[in-house]
């Protein structure tokens, strides 16, 4: 009887898994986990699972409907290692099991700074990252109305985290090098709106700032290279995150940024495959190679493996789609702007924009929006149709707000 | 014993669209199929409560505008993750052109 393995029980591993399961009713399936408890949602971390009263992680599924599925769940135990020829890992209990078919899910780890100055008590007092259950929960211990706290980068999980926090009377300061926020992440329209919503709610974002030296004594005092000091009781860094690629190096898997797969989310070795933040997979409308963190991609990703896994032919080649909530505001985007020559926004009011760019013959590439709640939510699944089904669109439509997307999706 | 509300004229729904109707701190997603036919259901996503009138209506499936839970709305079946708990549908009809709403009746 095949066996199926998988490494990991965040969105990736434990979707895999079900799917696994609804289409083969028998086939012995087995998740290993390093972090102990049901899985869980990570996206809510860094939103309603701070600012709740309680702490209730949204789980994926619980271990008890795992039981019931017949989905063997081993959790609190690390994978060593793989053995690739002999199709066998190694736990951190010493115990063994073998595999036919193998999915690598272990996500990413947030990036630190080096702090040299810190000893292990201060980075424990003053120093946070926000990836797991447990990030969350170290975070939450900390919060104190009143409190001054500095946020190392304006990427989605110190923005996200600034809402959050400042919404518990938490003065915020975000610290970003580059020039705007979200740099490489949102067209600038887009980054607009958000920095608006940021400041017009009290967090102060410092563009242009690089850190300089960080001390700590009775709080975390921050010299940034323009030789200004800024005082905090606490610190996180989002500056980004570092695929969970040690096990799939050692046993010798091919690495580019992320666990290199093919379109199959098949890795270099035709047994084990690998989905999710690990993954960097060749993105079928450019075949450009990237590596994304997306719940949602994520999910796909790993339903495409699991039919591979099985022996189908699946391929994964839809348009990512990404979320994220501040303040009273939504944005989504979806597809890449990978190749783009052509791009447009179309403004919705002060708080709302939608921008697209597109290939010069015509092919819609990607596509963000934001405004109150799910305001754009429609013109963005729209607009995934759009890249999903290859249409070709022009640029003055996609300008004009009273062209609708439904319209040009039906031509 | 039936519960008839009204809850809007026809033409205030686009064909192929949805629209929020809240009565009694209740919430109900209205639904316009592309043939015309009037549907209701809950209006909160069974995934993590956000309102469904903000998601996209395509033929006889409403995509829940946060992420991606798939129903269809005529008998309220989810579609697969991470949508797995069914809606709740509602009785509508159409009279001299204004969509009624029947509450269940306990």
């Amino acid at each position: 009887m095949n066996s199926m393995l998988i490494i990991g029980a965040g969105e990736a591993g434990v979707r895999a898994a079900l799917k696994l399961r609804e289409l083969n009713s028998s086939v012995p399936i087995t998740i290993i986990e390093m972090e102990k408890g049901d899985p869980y949602e990570r996206p809510p971390l860094s939103k309603s699972s701070l600012t709740a009263e309680l702490f209730e992680p949204k789980n994926i599924v619980t271990k008890a409907q795992l039981t019931e599925q017949h989905i063997q769940f081993i959790d609190g135990v690390l994978v060593e290692s793989i053995d690739a020829q002999a199709k066998q890992v190694t736990l951190s209990n010493h115990k063994k099991l073998m595999f036919d078919k193998l999915l690598i899910a272990t996500g990413a780890s947030a990036r630190t700074l080096p702090f040299a100055n810190a000893s292990e008590e201060d980075l424990e007092h003053f120093v946070f990252t926000l990836r797991t259950a447990s990030d969350c929960q170290r975070i939450r211990s900390k919060v104190l109305a009143g409190q001054k706290v500095v946020l190392i980068g304006a990427g989605f999980i110190g923005l996200e985290l600034a809402a959050s926090l400042q919404a518990q009377q938490i003065k915020v300061t975000v610290l970003e090098t580059q020039p705007r926020i979200l740099q490489r992440a949102v067209p600038e329209a887009v980054a607009r709106i958000l920095h608006q919503a940021h400041h017009q709610n009290g967090t102060e974002i410092k563009l242009n700032s690089s850190i300089e030296n960080v001390t700590f004594d009775h709080q975390a005092r921050i010299t940034l290279s323009s030789g200004e000091h800024l005082d905090a009781d606490w610190l996180v860094v989002g500056i980004g995150s570092i695929p969970n690629i040690n096990i799939a190096q050692q046993a010798e898997l091919e690495i580019d940024n992320g666990i290199k797969v093919n379109i199959q989310m098949q890795t270099s070795h035709k047994d084990i495959y690998a989905a999710g933040d690990v993954c960097s997979f060749p993105y079928t409308v450019t075949q450009q190679r990237v590596r994304l963190e997306s719940w949602r991609c994520a999910q796909e990703q790993a339903e495409v493996a699991a039919q591979n896994m099985l022996g189908g032919r699946k391929v994964y080649d839809l348009a990512p789609w990404f979320w994220s909530d501040q303040y009273n505001l939504g944005l989504q985007m979806v597809g890449l702007p990978l190749g783009a020559t052509h791009s447009v926004t179309r403004l919705l009011g002060e708080s709302s924009c939608l921008h697209f760019e597109a290939h010069s013959d015509g092919h819609l590439l990607s596509a963000c929006g934001v405004g109150v709640g799910n305001q754009i939510a429609k013109d963005i699944k729209l607009a995934e149709r759009l890249i999903n089904q290859r249409k070709t669109v022009s640029i003055e439509e996609l300008a004009d707000p009273y062209v609708k997307l439904k319209d040009l999706l039906k031509k | 014993m039936s519960n008839w509300i009204e809850v809007c004229p026809l033409d205030e729904i686009d064909e192929e669209d949805v629209i929020p109707f809240n009565h009694s701190e209740q919430t109900f997603a209205i639904y316009r199929c592309p043939e015309g036919e009037v549907f209701a259901t809950s209006g909160l996503c069974t995934h993590e409560r956000i309102h469904l009138a903000d998601g996209l209506v395509m033929n006889e499936i409403i995509e829940c505008p946060k992420h991606n839970g798939r129903f269809n709305y005529k008998n309220g079946q989810a579609l697969g993750a991470p949508v797995c708990e069914h809606l709740k549908t509602f009785n509508t009809k159409v009279e001299n052109d204004v969509i009624y709403l029947e509450l269940n009746t306990q």
